[in-house]
């Protein structure tokens, strides 16, 4: 009954070390390894997007058009880089004309600063500038083109106070597009998304809905025109054209304030005050208006 | 040896058996331990998150609460102002001035505005001009919930005109002195920039939190309308978790999405029709499971190998003296008796070797006691026997004596005839050749020759024994029965004194059938001290210091006469024959040659059926060879 001895000689004590130091390295491995919780930096970097970069700001590249433009009308800390990333859809994008022309609009508008009320002159020239580019480049965009010849108008009369020059750009609105609707800016893009239901996006709609270029542009006409006559003649051309405009009612209201043709603009103001709903207030400041000239006539 | 006998071996090891016993409470207690402390880790990180989840969600509702109260109070301030003529609400200028300032201050403020009844509008920062142009705040919904309320407003989710964002707006009502409505002021909240905010705080690696009005579940914020590109996912994860903590009913809960798990709580906006939700990826806390099971497993797998190198170090340790001990044993078994077994380990093992060699030396004591007391017996029992011996010889030599005598005065008379002298001279002759074996056999036994040890196959020694003569008595009608073991170990012994002992008691079998029959011979080991039952009728004739643990049996029986009972106890004494012509020293010799061989002889008999010898040889290894 030798054997329980005999079977682990000392020959073996060396094999027998070796394995218990090859059982402490194992479990060393395996701590190691399980306390190995960092993350592989290259598979966090897998999902990058590639990017184009536009005056040393890096800007994302997207796989459409789409995505590409709705990421302009996304928010942005600096101001830089909103306009690197309009700048980017132009030279990405130049089929795409319409969205091209919209990224130029707001390139241009960006031209103003954050506050047009307080700007330079110099900045409004600028700005008129790149307004006027846009007109020389999309002569086939008229919905680019009508926009941005109003904004050549409201910078020129409101801006720079250069009532004739305005005049005349309204005028060529009126008389080249006279249907071009006003898209003030696209919907920002997630407004889906935060609207769940199909059909429901947004209780309170924008309020130029429903309104054109050329019915703001006679609106503006009428406000600007030192001539009564030319005032007049404009509304006379918003009513008949574009009764149901937006714009309409606050023409006719500063009609009534001016007191042109109060004749022929009374039995309008009562026309439009039956038939129109859509803002209280404004019938009540235009029977306020009309309530005060029937009582002036009286009085005379 | 094969190797299922080393397998038995190895199995009915006590050294193995302690280990294996060891090892398998290792396996099952250990792991057990292990795999109930990582459910019990894993119960306590699934509470935890719980608690974080919900904790947090309470917290963002706080911090949002916090959040919007800055736009209350300023909005309530700027109403303030308003009121008490502070800032002029008639001077653009001047009012956007402070609007400026307000925003400076407070850059989360996306817009600040004024309306007044008669449908002015002031804003920083300023409004688009094609929008201004046609704006009437009065249509708003931000003026006419001030205005209906007559105090603070929050207004539901709408689309701002000036940017076309979507958004929250609080709002007041301005009075004049005469409690007459003025205008109504506002504060934008964008939900991009209400997201901004939630996207700012950090929860986990990639939790998020958000808000949804709790019945439409429109989205009032959300990381992911900071800043495009969106991530849809997380807007569909939302909506997912919504619609499953719904259907729970609960406000916490592991949901799965898209092959992912989520934790999310719930949490209501007090005072609004919100909730608050957070919702954190199973897989930010995978990591500390993982790391749990890791290092459980890991752990588990070192107090497995190192509780069964333990176990094995331990139980080598508990039986390495206990085989030391054994091999005392053996080699005080085998009669070296000045053996000393040496263990260094330090405790019992020790103490037991000391003891065991204490009782090694007191056996080594009694048995030289005994040796010395066993050779003045036998001194004594030699002088006996010499007085009975003499008494033997003189009775063996008398009678031939008394023949030879008669003869010898018959041959010497001349006058007798010649034949009768010629018998008398052969009777002489015969007499004198009966008294020459008495002799010889009689130095034989007074003076055994001492055996010649050496590796003696038993067996093979008989066989050779019976080639010689097996012919000559299967003629004579007794036919050699053979029974041989298959394992026969090596003796160590003289085979001519062997031969001379197995001859003798074949002689004895062939004497008691004289008509022939049937000689067995069977030979095996037997294993412990086969000492015969009291009772058994057998007698035993041992060497009293040989006690090893195996023996090799010789047993040679036949169908005789038998022997009577009551000479059974004298059938190994000198001169005590069953036959009148017998000296009666053979089995005295076989008795004695066995002694000196440390074996032992047993004798079973019956009379009228036969006689069994059984010789007992010790097998002792060869390096305990007893020529030592």
């Amino acid at each position: 009954m030798n054997y329980a001895v005999s079977s682990f000689p000392g020959g073996c004590r060396t094999s027998r070390a070796g394995l218990i130091w090859l059982m402490v390295l194992a479990v060393l491995f395996g701590l190691t390894s399980s306390c190995d919780s960092t993350r592989d930096p290259s598979q966090e970097q897998a999902g990058a997007r590639s990017y184009v970069e536009i005056d040393h700001i890096r800007i994302p590249l997207f796989p459409n058009s789409t995505e590409q433009f709705n990421y302009t009308r996304s928010w942005f800390a600096e101001k830089e880089k909103k306009r690197a990333a309009l700048q980017a859809f132009i030279q990405l994008y130049p089929n795409q004309r319409e969205k091209c022309g919209l990224a130029a609009l707001d390139l241009a508008y960006l031209q103003l600063g954050s506050d047009y009320r307080f700007a330079s002159p110099k900045v409004y020239f600028t700005a008129l500038t790149s307004y006027q580019a846009i007109v020389a480049e999309y002569v086939d965009q008229p919905s680019i083109m009508a926009k941005a010849l109003w904004y050549i108008g409201w910078i020129s009369s409101d801006l720079l106070h250069d009532r004739k020059r305005g005049l005349e750009v309204y005028h060529k609105i009126v008389r080249q597009y006279p249907r071009e609707p006003v898209s003030p800016l696209p919907p920002a893009p997630w407004v889906s998304l935060i609207y769940p239901r199909e059909g429901d996006d947004g209780t309170v709609a924008a309020q130029t809905e429903g309104s054109s270029w050329a019915a703001l542009a006679l609106v503006e006409i009428i406000q600007q025109s030192e001539d009564g006559e030319a005032g007049w003649q404009a509304f006379t051309r918003l009513w008949q054209e574009y009764p149901d405009d937006i714009a309409t009612g606050f023409g006719l209201k500063v009609v009534l304030q001016r007191r042109y043709h109060v004749d022929e603009a009374l039995p309008i103001a009562d026309q439009f005050m039956k038939s129109n709903w859509s803002n209280i207030h404004l019938l009540a400041d235009i029977r306020k208006e009309i309530r005060a000239i029937t009582s002036a006539e009286g009085a005379k | 040896m094969g190797f299922k006998a080393i397998c038995s071996r190895w199995i009915h090891s006590f050294q193995v058996r302690v280990f294996l016993a060891l090892v398998l409470v290792i396996f099952i207690f250990i792991p057990g331990t292990g795999y109930i402390g990582f459910l019990q880790a894993y119960k306590v990180v699934e509470n935890q998150m719980q608690q974080y989840t919900i904790g947090t969600a309470d917290q963002i509702t706080k911090r949002v609460g916090s959040y919007l109260a800055q736009h209350s109070y300023n909005v309530r301030l700027i109403k303030a102002l308003l009121e008490q003529n502070m800032v002029e609400v008639r001077n653009e200028k001047n009012l956007l001035h402070y609007f400026k300032l307000f925003q400076r201050d407070h850059p989360e403020f996306v817009n600040i505005y004024y309306g007044d009844v008669d449908g002015n509008f002031f804003m920083v920062p300023p409004q688009r001009p094609e929008i201004y142009k046609v704006f009437d705040p009065r249509v708003r919904p931000w003026f006419r919930g001030a205005v209906e309320t007559g105090d603070l407003h929050w207004t539901d989710v709408y689309i701002f005109a000036s940017t076309q964002k979507p958004g929250i707006t609080v709002s007041v009502p301005i009075y004049d002195d005469e409690q007459l409505l003025q205008g109504v002021c506002g504060i934008d909240i964008d939900l991009s920039a209400f997201s901004r905010f939630l996207a700012g705080i950090e929860i986990g690696k990639e939790g998020f939190a958000y808000i949804f009005e709790k019945e439409e579940g429109k989205v009032i914020a959300h990381p992911g309308l900071v800043q495009l590109p969106w991530d849809d996912e997380h807007i569909a994860l939302l909506r997912h978790c919504r619609q499953a903590l719904e259907k729970k009913g609960a406000s916490f809960g592991l949901i799965s999405f898209k092959e992912e798990e989520f934790f999310t709580a719930y949490v209501e906006y007090p005072g609004r029709n919100w909730t608050v939700g957070v919702t954190l990826p199973f897989s930010d806390y995978f990591e500390t499971i993982q790391f749990i099971k890791k290092s459980t497993f890991t752990l588990v797998v070192i107090a497995v190998l190192l509780s069964s190198l333990l176990s094995y170090l331990l139980t080598r340790t508990v039986i390495r003296p206990l085989h030391t001990l054994q091999q005392g044993i053996d080699r005080i078994s085998s009669g070296d008796l000045e053996y000393k077994v040496e263990i260094s380990d330090p405790d019992v093992a020790s103490d037991l070797a000391n003891s065991f060699n204490g009782m090694a030396s007191s056996l080594r004591n009694s048995l030289t006691e005994l040796k010395a007391t066993y050779e003045e017996l036998a001194e004594k029992e030699k002088l006996a026997a010499v007085g009975e011996m003499t008494a033997g010889i003189a009775h063996e030599i008398k009678n031939p004596l008394g023949v030879i005598l008669g003869s010898a005065q018959v041959v010497l008379d001349q006058e007798k005839p010649w034949q009768m002298r010629e018998r008398a001279a052969k009777f002489i002759i015969h007499e004198v050749e009966r008294l020459d074996e008495t002799l010889k056999a009689f130095l034989a036994f007074a003076k055994p020759a001492s055996p010649s040890f050496a590796e003696t196959d038993v067996i093979r020694l008989f066989e050779e024994s019976l080639s010689a003569t097996e012919q000559r008595y299967e003629e004579q009608g007794y036919t050699i029965e053979r029974e041989y073991d298959e394992e026969i170990l090596p003796i160590m012994a003289d085979g001519g004194q062997l031969r001379q002992v197995f001859w003798n008691i074949c002689l004895n079998s062939i004497q008691a059938m004289p008509e022939g029959g049937p000689i067995r011979l069977r030979i095996n080991v037997a294993g412990g001290s086969d000492e015969p039952a009291e009772d058994s009728g057998e007698v035993s004739f041992a060497h009293p210091f040989a006690a090893p643990r195996q023996w090799l049996v010789i047993e040679i029986s036949d169908k005789g006469c038998g022997i009577p009972q009551e000479k059974m106890e004298k059938v190994m004494d000198p001169f005590v024959s069953l036959r009148d012509d017998g000296i009666g020293l053979g089995l005295s010799i076989v008795s004695q040659i066995v002694k000196l061989h440390r074996g032992r002889i047993e004798v079973q008999s019956k009379e009228g059926e036969g006689t069994t010898f059984k010789l007992f040889f010790p097998c002792i290894p060869k390096e305990n060879s007893l020529a030592d």
